[in-house]
């Protein structure tokens, strides 16, 4: 079973994603913050991580700057979740470190389509 | 010495000179010529007695040589005669005579001598007797107290004549040189004058004539000519003083010109930079608002469509199919309304100029597959069937792929939207217009087509061929106007051609090399072209092609909208300028003979009341600059006189704080200076149309429906007196009473509601007619309300065009001639909505 870490600091969305994601078969790891996402991506070891962009405190673009800076989590897929549906966002995000991004409101269909690719073919 | 006495010393001394001269020389001669007389006299004399004594001796010696008796005493008669002696023959002294009283010596004698000195004779004479000499002859004589005395007489007589003579010489040229050395003296002393005191008023008084005249003559007018001169001179320095006095003023004035010149500039320019970033502000604040609502919109927007589809799969699973249609049209309307808001937020960038182009490269084939694949369930859906005609070979482009990707979208999905089991066709080229080398795709559809009309609307925002099409065919109206923009954005444009029934063909060009534009404002074309596009203020830092985006290019400041009529409100309405600046009446004579107005114009003076009372106004506009004191005094009398106090004043100030003194006056208005039309134009239709019998207020702030709401009410001979919104319909009822309100109720600032409830509330307006015309779907118990206070609830909605016009047109009619009216209930201000809920979005 695939580790996803949700950074999400709207209560709403974090529980709608991450519902739909345990529905589809994913475990998941919820973080409200970017610290708290760094910390968790470091003890938990996720498989990929949805993260926010706009966070409380450490926003979604420090806390992927600092986990692809840190060898031990640089390897984890980073899809980018942000309202702003504009494409400097998306450089922004991609410039900060993350492998993917994606326009909320999610199209999940959209959204797991990213997420296979990025996490490879099904191991277990 | 001589040389520096006055000339008329100098004169007598010349005079006296030669005079004495003369004098002197006339009395030498005389006296030369006495002397010499004196002389012969003398020597005749001489020779008288010495013949005698000769005689008398050689008579004596020949008789007797030793005699001795020789009469010499006889010569004592004599006065001259000194001495005489008488020898024998061998020399010896035989008698002498000495005259007493004298020592003389009796020399030897001597060879026959007449010794002649200048004033004494000694003569020697042989005597002889029958050529023998018998003895010698001596005598001597002294003639110097003869000649003294014979002298002496005339010279005394001459020295008298000569002092005599000199006396006269000098009265004389006293008064003979007074006709030379007066007027000389007067000369030199003149010329002193003129020399040593400038004084050129002398002149020199005098009758001599020759030379001396002409001197004087010559003098006096060359003084003359001085004075002339001089006094040309003082004449033109004067002038020239004045001049450059004047000049200096002048520069002064200029100086002060230039002064408030460069004031009024940089006021101004001031005013415009201060006017186009509040412009700017207002359309930045405008689309930040915008932007920052998409996002706030978009947070609730993702909760409901996740939360919907969470429950639609659950739906699906447990099998509630009445469930499953439900949530199926709230995931619907949600997508809708994700759409609408994510077109809002495109919109909103294109027009703050935040929508930038992140130019790629890319295969155009490949973009064009993703698209088609993308829209597949759609055109299926409608059972259409979708033809791509595009090229292997057709290559790669710079352009913004995702923008270029929406376009087609929105082409493809619009095409299968109007179009049923028939056919779509993506025709894709690469081709060269000018130099550019573009793209061209073209998406066909046998659809239902548009008529030119609604072609015409085609690109503008929220417009789809007609309002019902929204709720039968879905979309929000944007994409459109969107593709477009995004087509310009990148140099290139959309076009559409259709036929009706015989589907469209929309037409994408997108520059193969997309230049890399800067963010653009780009003004959206809103359906009235009479309404100005909204102020542009960026301009493309590299200039796209021409041909392309002329149609977005920032549009130049257009001045204020003229108001909807192009004649006045008042046909040949006559307007009295009052202004002392003759600049004033050019310009407004210019600004106003145009619009159709009867122009005359008068300086402040006191006949400009008079020319008021021949000309009879409709409108006096009164320029208070000049001596503004003298502006109010007219002002002031004008509104004391019965037979002009009716006629409206507009000020013209430079100043903003006359409004209180002047409508404390009795200005119907004013205006600060400079005055243009889009400011003054306005006020004269007010003006005019509170003056014609009909007057209809058209409160409405949609500029396409107040500008048909007011051609509607001109057409039928009323004046139509145009507000964007209810503040502005409040302001205008305080200058004038309209025979009729037509009132919009969906108004920025001051909402229809309110402006119904002010009217009604206000003892002057409470009678005034209102027509409300309003879009909104009025729920029974508003509408009855509104029943009550208005005359008539016009729905637009409910009409078309035609019918809303007649209908609007009847209950002006009804209304506009219509004074007293029964008395109205009280207004119930607690039912009455302020912002009344819209009618809800029929669902997609």
């Amino acid at each position: 079973m695939k580790k996803i870490l949700l950074v999400e600091d709207n209560e709403m969305n974090r529980d709608m994603l991450a519902r739909r994601l345990q529905k589809r078969g994913f475990e998941l790891l919820l973080a409200e913050d970017g610290l708290v996402a760094v910390k968790l991506a470091q003890t938990d070891k996720p498989d990929l991580i949805l993260m926010d962009m706009s966070l409380p405190g450490m926003d979604g673009w420090e806390a992927s700057r600092v986990l692809k800076a840190d060898a031990a989590t640089a390897g984890i897929p980073i899809i980018a979740l942000t309202a702003h549906a504009m494409a400097e966002d998306r450089e922004k995000a991609l410039g900060a470190g993350c492998d993917e991004f994606e326009t909320k409101p999610v199209d999940l269909a959209s959204l797991l389509a990213k997420m296979a690719t990025l996490l490879g073919p099904p191991t277990a | 010495m001589f040389d520096r006495m006055p000339l008329r010393w100098r004169l007598t001394l010349l005079i006296t000179s030669i005079c004495a001269v003369t004098l002197l020389a006339a009395f030498s001669g005389y006296l030369a010529v006495e002397l010499i007389k004196i002389r012969q006299s003398v020597s005749e004399r001489m020779e008288g007695t010495q013949r005698l004594l000769v005689e008398n001796a050689t008579a004596i010696l020949s008789r007797d040589p030793t005699a001795t008796n020789f009469p010499l005493k006889s010569l004592a008669a004599d006065p001259t005669v000194v001495a005489a002696a008488v020898y024998s023959a061998d020399d010896h002294l035989l008698t002498k005579y000495i005259r007493t009283g004298v020592v003389e010596f009796i020399p030897r004698p001597r060879a026959i001598t007449l010794n002649f000195s200048t004033d004494q004779v000694v003569i020697f004479r042989p005597l002889r007797y029958n050529g023998q000499q018998i003895g010698t002859l001596y005598l001597k004589a002294e003639f110097a107290g003869l000649e003294r005395e014979r002298l002496l007489e005339p010279l005394r007589g001459m020295a008298i004549l000569f002092l005599l003579s000199m006396l006269f010489a000098v009265l004389a040229s006293r008064f003979m040189q007074r006709g030379i050395s007066d007027p000389i003296s007067k000369l030199a002393e003149a010329a002193r004058r003129v020399a040593v005191d400038g004084d050129y008023n002398v002149r020199v008084d005098s009758k001599a004539g020759g030379e001396t005249g002409v001197l004087v003559e010559a003098f006096n007018s060359m003084l003359t000519t001085i004075q002339q001169r001089d006094a040309e001179l003082v004449v033109a320095k004067t002038t020239a003083e004045t001049a450059r006095e004047r000049l200096a003023e002048i520069n002064v004035m200029l100086e002060e010109v230039n002064h408030t010149l460069e004031q009024k500039v940089q006021d101004r320019t001031a005013e415009l930079e201060k006017m186009m970033l509040t412009a700017k502000d207002a359309n930045q604040a405008k689309s930040s608002f915008l932007a920052k609502m998409s996002h706030e919109l978009r947070t609730p927007m993702n909760a409901i469509i996740g939360y919907s589809e969470i429950l639609l799969e659950d739906a699906r699973d447990t099998g509630n199919q009445s469930a499953v249609d439900d949530l199926g049209k709230i995931l619907g309307a949600a997508r809708h309304l994700l759409g609408l808001i994510n077109d809002v937020l495109d919109l909103s960038k294109i027009e703050a100029g935040r929508m930038d182009l992140f130019l790629e490269n890319f295969d155009v084939g490949t973009l064009v597959r993703e698209a088609t694949t993308t829209v597949a369930p759609l055109i299926e859906k409608k059972h259409n069937r979708l033809v791509i005609e595009c090229p292997a070979n057709i290559g790669l482009m710079v352009a913004d792929t995702t923008k270029l990707r929406q376009v087609l979208l929105n082409l493809l999905s619009n095409a299968s939207k109007f179009t049923a089991n028939g056919q779509i066709t993506l025709v894709v080229s690469r081709e060269f217009a000018g130099p550019q080398e573009f793209i061209f795709i073209k998406v066909k559809d046998t659809g239902i087509g548009m008529t030119t009309e609604q072609m015409s609307r085609l690109f503008h925002t929220f417009s789809q061929a007609d309002a019902s099409t929204t709720a039968k065919f879905g979309g929000t109206g944007l994409g459109l106007a969107i593709s477009r923009q995004f087509a310009r954005l990148m140099g290139g444009d959309v076009t559409a051609a259709s036929e009706p029934g015989k589907g469209s063909v929309f037409t994408v060009r997108i520059p193969v090399h997309v230049a890399p534009v800067r963010a653009t404002a780009v003004p959206f074309e809103i359906v009235s072209s009479r309404t100005p596009a909204p102020f542009a203020m960026h301009t493309p830092a590299a200039p796209p092609p021409a041909p392309m985006l002329a149609a977005v290019a920032p549009k130049p400041l257009t001045p204020a909208p003229k108001p909807a009529s192009a004649t006045p409100t008042l046909p040949g309405a006559r307007v009295l300028i009052i202004a002392d600046d003759p600049t004033v009446h050019n310009v407004l004579n210019q600004l106003l003979s145009k619009e159709g107005y009867t122009i005359a114009g008068t300086a402040t003076s006191k006949e400009s009341r008079t020319r008021a009372k021949e000309f009879r106004p409709n409108i006096i506009i009164l320029d208070t600059l000049a001596p503004e004191v003298e502006g109010w005094n007219l002002l002031a009398q004008f509104k004391a006189d019965a037979e002009l106090s009716s006629i409206p004043v507009i000020l013209l100030t430079m100043v903003d704080d006359v409004k209180t003194a002047g409508t404390a006056l009795g200005a119907a208005d004013y205006l600060i200076k400079p005055v243009d039309g889009s400011k003054l134009l306005p006020v004269l239709d007010r003006l005019c149309a509170a003056q014609k019998e009909t007057s209809i207020l058209v409160v409405e702030d949609d500029p396409p429906t107040r500008l048909m709401v007011c051609r509607l009410v001109e057409r039928e001979g009323w004046m139509a007196v145009p507000a964007e919104n209810g503040r502005r319909a409040l302001d205008l009822l305080k200058t004038f009473t309209p025979s009729v309100v037509l009132l919009d109720l969906l108004m920025p600032e001051v909402d229809g509601f309110s402006v119904l409830r002010e009217m009604r509330a206000h003892p002057e307006w409470r009678e005034i007619p209102v027509v409300v015309l309003t879009s909104l779907d009025l729920t029974g118990e508003v509408r009855r309300l509104l029943q009550q206070q208005a005359e008539r609830v016009l729905q637009k909605g409910r009409y078309t065009k035609e019918e809303l016009l007649k209908e609007v047109r009847d209950a002006v009619r009804e209304f506009a001639g219509r004074s007293i009216r029964g008395s109205r209930p009280p207004l119930d201000l607690t039912r009455m909505p302020t912002t009344p809920a819209p009618q809800a979005p029929p669902p997609a």
